[in-house]
């Protein structure tokens, strides 16, 4: 057993060359059908247990057809028909398998339809998240090689380049692209992009490596800043997968062109104008706020991110070389006195890379501080463009004066705070037109390479005021650390990812396909292979797969073949008594793990039982939940990383804003109320009873539910309980029938608006409000309504209307004859209005309470023991007050009518916030005694796991 | 031992896979408090016009300041005096500003930490690092770690609950993520705007099945479940779904008792205040006397303490607004003997500079910037010494001074107050322990009684 974290990196097994182990001697070599059963059984013999025994065909059906294809498998009434090879292989080419592994990957890509937090002027949906959604599905459905998919993922664009893939092949880089905005902070999508690759491709943590070296594992900083500028010298770039000619979409992109190239234009102008400012103020980078602390920027102002990268355009490396700013080099290390002695002048001479142009201007300006040096180089830039070495400063790659015509996503900091947000909005028309044309305008977010690739500098502590040293774009240390020389170097980056010399890649994949059949990886943390993890539960069968995934040409449906036809996977999920002592973690795979259905394949088992299940496949994501619920498979709902649903969460759905290498498996009351109570889960139960009402006898009608349901016959003690179940629910239901409560007791509330008639000290009039939100009865849907305004009426307050014609009526009426008390207080919800006019009018009595209400000063509104006829109206009424205003004219006031006796003691009453209800409607459809019966099943354990 | 150097992971794993994640657990050391409830004044509240008077802004009212004004989000100029009057308050005669008099009358069970200081200037990073302890990246909240240290006290209601008025704060359910914990942790948010059960907490009610067919429902799954759990003896798995089911049964008969207002004493209700803030804290107390373990309470949807321009109406009013229940929640947490275990909390992001802001003109808009470099937050109840002042900024109150305190040096105190070693409170996630903290914190001693 190696100790954690104490080893010598280079002796850990992760980073050891693959090479194929000896499949082990077993001694009862009747038992493994592939080599995989011998490493198991070795060890599961040299501990003395046994495997258990070969699981019933039905229920190996069942594990492989969830398992494969994340469905359940079909009816079959011969139950004793044995599983078979030719079943295997229509599990791997069914076009589900790939939608299955899909959703694996996807946890991996911390895939999300949206970009999680963004300010108003973007587009929160991306444009292209489906479309590498389908192209992960197309992927794994075609077997292409993992190698290769790796690379794609990575390095589309230049394979491309070099037509080694189709255009289509664009999409899988959103792989990369498809992280968290970040607010738009450049470092941190670059890190969430490191993590990704890091985590998600070769189970090391980089990200660890942000602020300091690794502490357990051979990481350096450098390793991570090595990475970074391999990330930072890539941009985004979004490009349409097929031809598109709307000519909105066109308008759009056009209008966004125009406005770029403009405020480039300008912004490049003025960059320009004040050279000399911006190259004093790159002159320290700690006085320089960080990418992250943003300051709301005028055109006026100095640009951050201008400063930053004249910054990082001087810090370049070949600083003797260039024939421009070799000269700004050396005398920014002189000392300040030194310039005073003529030293400047001496040291420009004796410079040689620098053009004849700049050290002629330099010597005859005889600078006397930095500042007469730069005001000197802005000089030459302004005067001299025509001359090639100012105009390759000007204008050429890499240039820190000219803006690139790129995505704007790259380069939105070069703006002031206006420009930036009048950009942001055009490009966020595009996006919208995109989305909206949807599948008639695939598009994807690519990477591409920029002109010029910078190494980056290690940031001390992970912060930007703190450079350290520039490190070139090369591999990870532990993994040869090479240099790369190709363009950003992803590409390079990409190969020694996906290669068979790689000692991780394989190892990571193998281990994550086992983890997804087994429930736990051979390696249990599926993202981290460093020094600090357990090691693999079976060594040499970890190595013996990756192995074989290599030599089987990275083909992943091969290595699901031999998974799934091993006698281990085919193992019955009944642990032996000896094994839930010696291995209680079931570790050593004495047994089959029993698993719940993950929300997935809950969700889309719950549609198949009713027989609603729409199994198209790709496109547009849609809706999970809800009135407007999609009936497809749940890989198509629209993932939302900013605002996940709660049942996704409470169903342990993998969190869209990280990459997540396994599912938390929780159980908790939350996943039994969506189970009891949701919507979604009736509409199922309504549906299977339908499905089988043709079934006039009882005894077949719960037949064929348990068919739909469970995809099997029901033994005959489920079938008893079933029976005893639906004749006494049908015996309830009977029973309580004709009584039907269907119409609730009239509501003695009524809810309206009218007007004070001071005059008659009568209300003038009362008019039902017309709209019911669930909380709130008000004018419309919307609040305040076009055509009634700000009035409203909630359980416990309200707001009055826009003018007295509308003030806020909540009517009591009078059920009986009756002595009544009325009690209640009245206040403002928000300081800083007017105050409201509150008045209770009986229309037989007229006013019996007024008063005048301000925020902080709520009044008590009790009135005295009166008598009341059946029938009669009194209204609590609040408006804004004569000529009153009606900002902040929110109020409290929930009044309560005690019943009393004749010696005034209270016997009964009415509550206006218990009793506020909305349209007295039809009552809620009842789930009939099939319905609940087909529902009791969903629920059942036997529905949710999967032996 | 503790929990923290196994991680509860591994805690759990032991007590058998599968158990309830949020069964109650004992800290790493009795803490002295047992919940949490916190006021979350989104959009950045005063301190020099609150809780941190400065004499010397008057001293140089409409001139600069004789210190460089320190960068912040946007322009500001000259020093801007609070326009609200500072008053001694209890026997130890803390200064509150005349936008809190009834705090001011609680003064003596707070600790007032006037040289709070944040990271940045801006509010997105700045709610991280307050409520998660990372200002840019995805990291559990503060509620969600002490739910994952200490589970739920009532297992019918959600363990940690924010709440606000109207809809989301800036940067929405982030502010209670769970992070890399298991979702379970989240916050459940809670728009208390309304005032139906079923809009609170989701698939609380059933309207198509009446509570005894559900029972009849209930019983028959426990037929079936106890059918299929036959031959599938020792997997606690199967038992604990089971479990689930009776658990959420109760919970719906439960969880609506603790919304209702109507059965709340008309004194307490008025002593709340029947506005949104009284009802949205009373509510919170009705919760913390039934063991839910964290209660945000935030001002309102997006950032309403934002007041660059006109500040003296601006934070009038929304001072107005919840001095009152603010006080009264700790006089009845009190009276009912709960302030000794409940931690109550009280402060935004950051505060505001002690300069007036301008706009692109360069003129004075009457109001204040972003300031993470100093500002106040205050304590009271569980584990702290009332009457306190610790800390403090600058004679203009721009920056921390005397004993700043971070972010992660209140986290780690507030960990304390709960019975937590904040360096051992971890979880294991990315190659790494992690822990709210991180690699900082101090736990800050001169509040603690």
């Amino acid at each position: 057993m190696m100790a954690c974290g104490k080893e010598d990196p280079a002796e850990h097994w992760a980073f050891q060359p693959l090479i194929e182990p000896a499949v082990p001697e077993v001694r009862d070599a009747s038992w493994p059908r592939t080599p995989i059963d011998a490493f198991i059984l070795a060890r599961l013999e040299a501990q003395g247990l046994h495997p258990a025994p070969q699981t019933d065909p039905p229920t190996l059906r069942r594990r492989a057809t969830y398992n494969l294809t994340g469905l359940p498998p079909a009816f079959d009434p011969d139950a004793t028909k044995a599983f078979s090879e030719p079943e295997i292989e229509g599990l791997l080419a069914s076009p589900h398998f790939g939608e299955r592994w899909a959703r694996h990957w996807l946890d991996v890509a911390r895939y999300s339809d949206t970009k999680g937090y963004a300010y108003a002027s973007e587009e929160f949906t991306f444009v292209h998240s489906w479309v590498y959604r389908d192209w992960v599905v197309r992927a794994f459905n075609e077997d292409l090689p993992y190698d290769r998919f790796l690379m794609l993922q990575l390095a589309a664009d230049r394979l491309l380049a070099r037509d080694e893939c189709s255009p289509a092949d664009l999409a899988a880089m959103g792989y990369l692209t498809l992280g968290g905005r970040f607010i738009g902070v450049r470092q941190d999508i670059i890190d969430d992009r490191i993590d990704v690759v890091t985590r998600g491709m070769l189970g090391l943590t980089v990200s660890c490596a942000r602020c300091h070296d690794h502490k357990f594992d051979p990481i350096p900083a450098a390793d991570y800043y090595s990475l970074y500028g391999i990330l930072n010298s890539s941009r985004e770039h979004m490009v349409p997968l097929s031809q598109n000619d709307d000519a909105e979409l066109t308008k759009r992109r056009v209008a966004l062109e125009t406005q770029f190239e403009q405020a480039a234009q300008e912004a490049e102008a003025r960059f320009l104008d004040r050279v000399s400012e911006y190259l004093i103020a790159a002159l320290d980078i700690s006085k320089v706020p960080k990418p992250n602390f943003t300051e709301i920027i005028s055109k006026d102002d100095l640009i951050p991110e201008q400063v930053r990268r004249w910054y990082q355009y001087l810090a370049q490396s070949d600083k003797a070389r260039n024939p421009v700013f070799g000269a700004w080099y050396a005398l920014a290390g002189l000392p300040p006195e030194a310039f005073a002695d003529g030293a400047a002048r001496r040291l420009v001479e004796s410079l040689e890379n620098v053009d004849p142009l700049v050290s002629a201007a330099l010597t005859q300006a005889t600078p006397g501080g930095m500042e007469d040096v730069a005001r000197c180089y802005a000089e030459l830039l302004k005067n001299h463009a025509s001359n090639p070495v100012i105009a390759e400063v000007l204008n050429g790659p890499g240039s820190p004066i000219a803006i690139p015509r790129c995505h704007l996503h790259d380069i939105e900091w070069l703006f002031d705070e206006a420009t930036k947000t009048g950009l942001k909005g055009l490009f966020a028309n595009v996006e919208r037109r995109i989305i909206e044309l949807g599948e008639l305008a695939p598009h994807a977010v690519a990477m591409e390479d920029a002109p010029v690739p910078q190494n980056a500098r290690i940031l001390l502590r992970g912060d930007y005021s703190t450079q350290g040293d520039e490190v070139p774009r090369r591999a990870l240390a532990i993994l040869g650390a090479a240099d790369f020389k190709d363009g950003s170097g992803r590409l390079e980056l990409a190969q020694s990812i996906a290669s068979r010399d790689n000692p991780l890649t394989a190892r990571v994949i193998v281990n994550r396909i086992w983890q997804d059949h087994f429930g736990t990886g051979l390696v249990d943390t599926a993202s981290d292979f460093g020094l600090r993890t357990a090691p693999p539960s079976h060594p040499e069968l970890l190595d013996f797969l990756a192995f074989r995934l290599i030599e089987n040409g990275w083909s992943l449906k091969a290595l699901h073949r031999m998974i799934v036809s091993s006698a281990v996977y085919q193992q019955s999920s009944t642990p032996t008594p000896e094994a839930q002592q010696v291995d209680p973690d079931n570790r050593l795979l004495s047994y089959f793990q029993r698993r719940r259905l993950d929300f997935e394949a809950m969700r889309d088992s719950l549609l198949a039982a009713s027989g609603e299940l729409d199994l198209s496949i790709g496109g547009q994501p849609g809706s999970l939940f809800g009135a407007d619920a999609s009936a497809r498979r749940s890989l198509y709902g629209r993932i939302d990383r900013q605002f996940l649903p709660s049942t996704l969460r409470d169903f342990d759905f993998a969190n869209p804003e990280l990459h997540s290498a396994q599912r938390h498996e929780t159980n908790v009351p939350q996943q039994a109320l969506f189970f009891l109570n949701s919507p979604f889960i009736e509409a199922r139960a309504i549906a299977l009873a339908a499905r089988v009402a043709a079934d006039s006898e009882s005894e077949q009608r719960i037949r064929s539910i348990f068919q739909c349901a469970l995809r099997r016959e029901p033994s005959e003690a489920e079938l008893a309980s079933s029976e005893g179940f639906i004749s006494a629910a049908l015996a309830a239901d009977s029973v309580e029938a004709p009584t039907k409560p269907a119409l609730a007791i009239p509501s003695a509330w009524s809810y309206g608006f009218g007007e004070y008639d001071e005059a008659s000290g009568r209300l003038a009039n009362f008019t039902s409000l017309p709209h019911f939100s669930g909380d709130a009865w008000g004018g419309g849907a919307q609040w305040p309504d076009a055509q009634l305004g700000w009035v409203r009426l909630t359980a416990v307050g309200g707001h009055v209307g826009n003018d007295p014609a509308h003030a806020a009526v909540r009517r009591w009426t009078a059920p009986v004859d009756a002595r009544i008390r009325i009690c209640g207080t009245i206040g403002m919800t928000d300081a800083g209005g007017d105050g409201v006019r509150a008045l209770v009018i009986s229309d037989r009595g007229g006013v019996l309470g007024s008063w005048t209400v301000e925020f902080g000063n709520s009044v008590a509104a009790d009135l005295d023991v009166m008598e009341v006829s059946a029938g009669e109206c009194i209204d609590f009424v609040v408006d804004c007050r004569p000529a009153g205003d009606i900002s902040f004219d929110q109020f409290t006031w929930a009044p309560t009518i005690l019943q009393v006796d004749g010696q005034d003691g209270e016997v009964g009453g009415w509550s206006a916030e218990r009793e506020f209800a909305g349209i007295p409607t039809e009552p809620a459809h009842q789930l009939t005694a099939w319905e609940r019966l087909a529902h009791t099943l969903l629920l059942s354990n036997a529905f949710i796991f999967v032996d | 031992m503790g929990m923290g150097s196994v991680g509860l992971e591994t805690l759990l794993a032991e007590q058998g896979q599968g158990l309830n994640p949020l069964a109650g657990r004992a800290p790493h050391f009795p803490g002295k408090a047992k919940r949490v409830v916190h006021f979350f004044l989104n959009g950045g509240p005063s301190h020099v016009d609150s809780f941190d008077p400065k004499p010397m802004l008057a001293k140089y009212a409409g001139q600069p300041l004789p210190i460089e004004n320190l960068r912040t989000e946007r322009k500001t100029g000259a020093a801007f005096p609070s326009p609200f009057t500072f008053q001694r308050y209890g026997k130890s005669g803390i200064e509150v500003s005349s936008l809190f008099p009834k705090i001011g009358e609680c003064i003596d069970d707070i600790a007032v930490i006037r040289s709070m200081k944040a990271e940045l200037p801006n509010h997105e990073p700045s709610l991280m690092l307050m409520n998660c302890g990372d200002a840019v990246l995805s990291r559990p909240s503060v509620g969600s770690w002490v739910t994952y240290g200490l589970g739920a006290e009532n297992q019918n209601l959600p363990a940690f609950i924010s709440m606000c008025p109207g809809g989301y704060p800036i940067k929405d359910a982030q502010n209670w993520q769970s992070g890399f914990l298991p979702g379970i942790y989240q916050g459940t948010f809670i728009d208390s705007q309304h005032t139906r059960i079923e809009d609170l907490i989701e698939n609380i009610r059933n309207r198509s099945t009446t509570p005894r067919k559900q029972r009849a429902q209930l019983d028959f799954l426990t037929q079936l479940n106890a059918e299929h759990r036959r031959d599938r003896v020792g997997d606690p798995q199967l038992d604990a779904r089971i479990q689930t089911f009776e658990l959420a049964y109760r919970m719906q008969m439960e969880a609506s008792d603790a919304f209702d207002l109507s059965t709340e004493p008309d004194h307490l209700r008025d002593l709340y205040g029947r506005e949104t803030h009284g009802r949205q804290t009373l509510i919170a107390r009705r919760l913390l006397e039934r063991g839910v373990r964290y209660i945000q309470l935030w001002h309102g949807k997006s950032q309403p303490w934002d007041h660059h321009d006109n500040i003296e109406a601006n934070h009038a009013k929304l001072a107005r607004e919840i001095d009152q229940p603010v006080a009264a929640l700790l006089q009845d947490l009190k009276q009912r003997g709960m302030l000794d275990d409940t931690l109550v909390i009280f402060g935004g992001e950051f505060g505001r500079t002690p300069t007036v802001e301008l706009n692109s003109a360069g003129k004075s808009q009457n109001g204040r910037d972003h300031n993470p470099y100093g500002f106040s937050v205050w304590m009271a109840g569980g584990g702290i010494r009332g009457g306190t002042v610790y800390g403090s900024t600058d004679e203009f109150g721009f920056q921390a001074e005397e004993n700043p305190v971070t972010v992660h040096d209140l986290h780690a105190t507030i960990l304390h107050l709960l019975g937590f070693d904040h360096e051992h409170l971890t979880h294991r996630y990315a190659g790494r322990d992690f822990r709210l903290t991180d690699v900082y914190g101090k736990v800050v001693h001169g509040i603690l009684a």
